[in-house]
């Protein structure tokens, strides 16, 4: 037995090598970063980012690019090019241009579902211009990292302080399947130095239709729930001197608690949402900020202030019909029939919102 | 009997909670959001009710006949030549569900991770570790299936890791699905709950009979809430739409998952998948094999092992392609719930005719 068993591991051996899916590392490209845009002729305009690594210059990058009507066809010419054979494994970040995601981008991002062998948690990020010229103007950066590794750490430190959404591959999909929700992913823009972290862009199924700045994407995060470790500025409370350059004041730290709750008033959908903020004090001026008196007054003031921004964006996504909070999901989950009878479209730019918010001063530094 | 198929009544709740959570986790929440959206958990919920009557009926027939196996059983109810192809039918349905299981498996290993190997070679490098268990016998084929706890226990860790991504409301309005839905959507969620009658061709090897009938419920409930569990996650994160169009939302829900430093957690947890998958396969390998053995004794038992062996690998290969392959799970239902029919038939039959039931 001892004689077969030795015979069937060695047999075992032969296939575990796995000699049909084997890859070579060092024949293979991982892409890193695919940019998505229109090109000539109603076809897709893909460039993608691999490391270079047997290039004649070292930390150097290699971006293809190249048309059709397919993503895999686009790989398959971009193969027919490439010093390796592309593959799409490691995929941190898909860059689609605003233009083409106006358009619609589900249809698109269907392959790197379809195939398990895809990432699903790359970033789905909105380039306000042209991804292609973006990933290689990145490559010029000299003071900034690698392109792949420069957005990266850019959506991530964004995300953490909550000025950028976390956005990836399956987050999309989950809003888009959702009925009563829609999905949201951070925007950016090449600038002369560097990438701008511009906000959020908002979409109605998988259209954009509108976009919001970081402190607003703050704001937004939190009404979803979502807000982490933010750093919010507001504008003046009290009167500054005239010639004063500063003014406003900043907090820190901010962590906020959301409770939304629906429901139907003649037929017409009211949201109460509670907001309440809880940060620290970081930069403003010398105001007795220990007199209990005194910061009660300025967190009236404030929660005004975010009050005033939150209505706003609300007022703006009503107005664009984009429902990132997924109020039409708690409406859908809590009232079905009504859900059933209606276009949730058209009853949320009809539905009256009213917002309650809190802030709470923890701490104001080591000074009055 | 062959000290070395003897197990105990833990070990065949083992068995059975392997053969039955193998497969079935695979489709499952996939196959309920299509059927009843979200309201799966209710479909759930009842086929472990009615899975877990089918055993407890299945249970208290092999305890009336003592020492003996549904081929014994059907010899006495049926008589010498109507039990004999009563016999050789449940042998045939082993064998097709052992054959679905393998080939189910092997389009599994295939989509995910080997996607180039023909299946043929994936079929092999399979079918070796259960082939090689199974010529030991029963005994450290279910030693190994005791991995199923640590897969299990994995698996759990990773629902409650994406525990703070569900959104309660994708599971709600509960209840909104209508009755009719609700009752046809248990006759493929009974896919999950097949496994439980093989008991009925390995009761023998018991040595602690006693015991069974509440291990067999134990595992049989286990399953049920793991069944939930899985369905409430993945539905709560993914919303029944988008899992209406996955085909196996398990597999999806490790590759949702970022954790830090780790690229890839869904690449850590195929290497627990593959053996949780082989459990259904490994069940019914053995009791299929076991089973020829004991309805066609035959005196070589090398060649007719490899012959066995050749055999399961070239009738998995009959389905053309991967729809064929889950047309297959469509027949499993039915024969299972047949079988389970038929075991339920056999225990009120045993009221009827008492020759060979134990005495008192």
């Amino acid at each position: 037995m001892s004689r077969k068993l030795t015979f069937s591991i060695v047999i075992s051996i032969f296939f575990i090598s796995g000699c049909w899916d084997q890859k070579l590392i060092e024949q293979t490209g991982f892409e890193l970063q695919l940019g998505i845009e229109s090109g000539t002729n109603q076809q897709l305009l893909s460039s993608s980012n691999y490391p270079a690594i047997d290039s004649k210059f070292k930390n150097q990058d290699e971006i293809i690019t190249n048309t059709g009507n397919l993503l895999r066809e686009i790989r398959q010419k971009r193969n027919t090019t490439a010093a390796k054979v592309i593959d799409g494994g490691k995929l941190q970040q898909i860059l689609f241009s605003k233009e083409i995601a106006t358009k619609g981008i589900v249809d698109i991002l269907e392959i790197l579902e379809r195939d398990p062998l895809n990432p699903p948690l790359s970033y789905v990020v909105i380039v306000d211009g042209s991804p292609k010229e973006l990933l290689e103007k990145a490559q010029t950066f000299k003071s900034k990292p690698r392109s792949a590794l420069y957005i990266n750490q850019l959506l991530v430190n964004n995300v953490n302080s909550s000025y950028l959404p976390n956005t990836t591959l399956y987050d999309f999909y989950i809003r888009y399947y959702a009925p009563g929700l829609d999905p949201i992913t951070p925007l950016i823009k090449l600038e002369a130095n560097g990438i701008k972290a511009l906000g959020t862009a908002l979409f109605a199924g998988d259209k954009m239709v509108g976009r919001i700045n970081t402190q607003q994407t703050a704001f937004l995060l939190a009404m979803m729930g979502q807000l982490t470790r933010a750093e919010i500025f507001f504008n003046s409370i009290n009167q500054e001197k005239a010639n004063s350059l500063k003014k406003g004041l900043s907090l820190t730290h901010i962590r906020s608690h959301s409770m939304i709750r629906v429901k139907l008033v003649d037929w017409r959908p009211v949201i109460d949402i509670s907001l309440v903020f809880k940060g620290s004090l970081v930069e403003y001026r010398r105001d007795k900020l220990d007199d209990p008196q005194i910061q009660k007054k300025i967190e009236s003031q404030l929660s005004t202030q975010i009050k005033k921004s939150c209505l706003e964006i609300i007022k703006y996504t009503q107005a664009i019909g984009s429902d990132p909070i997924g109020i039409g999901d708690l409406v859908r989950a809590k009232y079905p029939a009504y859900w059933q009878s209606i276009n949730w479209s058209d009853a949320y730019r009809d539905a009256k919102v009213n917002l309650k918010v809190k802030l709470d001063i923890l701490q104001f530094g080591a000074i009055r | 009997m062959e000290s070395r198929n003897q197990i105990t009544a833990k070990q065949l709740g083992v068995f059975v909670l392997s053969s039955q959570v193998g497969l079935g986790i695979i489709t499952l929440p996939s196959t309920l959001a299509q059927e009843v959206g979200h309201d799966g958990w209710i479909s759930i919920l009842s086929a472990g009710f009615i899975s877990t009557i089918v055993l407890v009926l299945m249970m208290s027939l092999l305890r009336r006949y003592a020492d003996q196996s549904i081929f014994e059983i059907n010899r006495h109810l049926f008589g010498k030549f109507l039990g004999q192809t009563f016999n050789y039918i449940l042998l045939l349905y082993l064998c097709f569900l052992m054959v679905a299981g393998f080939r189910y498996f092997t389009e599994f290993v295939k989509l995910f991770t080997l996607e180039v190997t023909p299946g043929l070679a994936i079929g092999l490098l399979i079918i070796i570790p259960t082939a090689y268990l199974t010529w030991y016998g029963l005994k450290p084929l279910v030693r190994f299936a005791n991995i199923i706890s640590i897969i299990l226990f994995f698996i759990l860790v990773l629902a409650f890791l994406v525990l703070n991504r569900i959104r309660l409301t994708f599971l709600m309005p509960v209840g909104s699905t209508d009755l009719t839905s609700l009752t046809k959507s248990i006759s493929p969620t009974l896919l999950s709950f097949i496994g439980l009658e093989l008991v009925a061709f390995i009761y023998p090897y018991v040595t602690d009979k006693k015991n069974a009938l509440k291990w067999v419920v134990v595992a049989n409930l286990s399953a049920t809430i793991f069944y939930i569990i899985i369905f409430l996650v993945t539905t709560g994160l993914f919303g029944e739409n988008l899992l209406k169009s996955q085909i196996a939302p398990l597999f999806n829900l490790s590759r949702y998952y970022r954790m830090p430093f780790i690229g890839r957690v869904d690449l850590f947890f195929i290497l627990l998948w593959l053996p949780l998958l082989e459990g259904t396969f490994r069940a019914y390998f053995f009791t299929t094999y076991n089973s020829m053995g004991r309805l066609f004794p035959f005196k070589n038992q090398k060649v007719f092992f490899g012959i066995f062996i050749a055999l399961t690998l070239l009738l998995s290969r009959i389905p053309a392609d991967l729809l064929q392959t889950f047309q297959l799970a469509d027949i499993v239902v039915i024969l299972g719930i047949t079988a389970f029919g038929f075991l339920i038939l056999c225990y009120f039959l045993s009221f009827i005719n008492k020759r060979g039931v134990k005495a008192g």
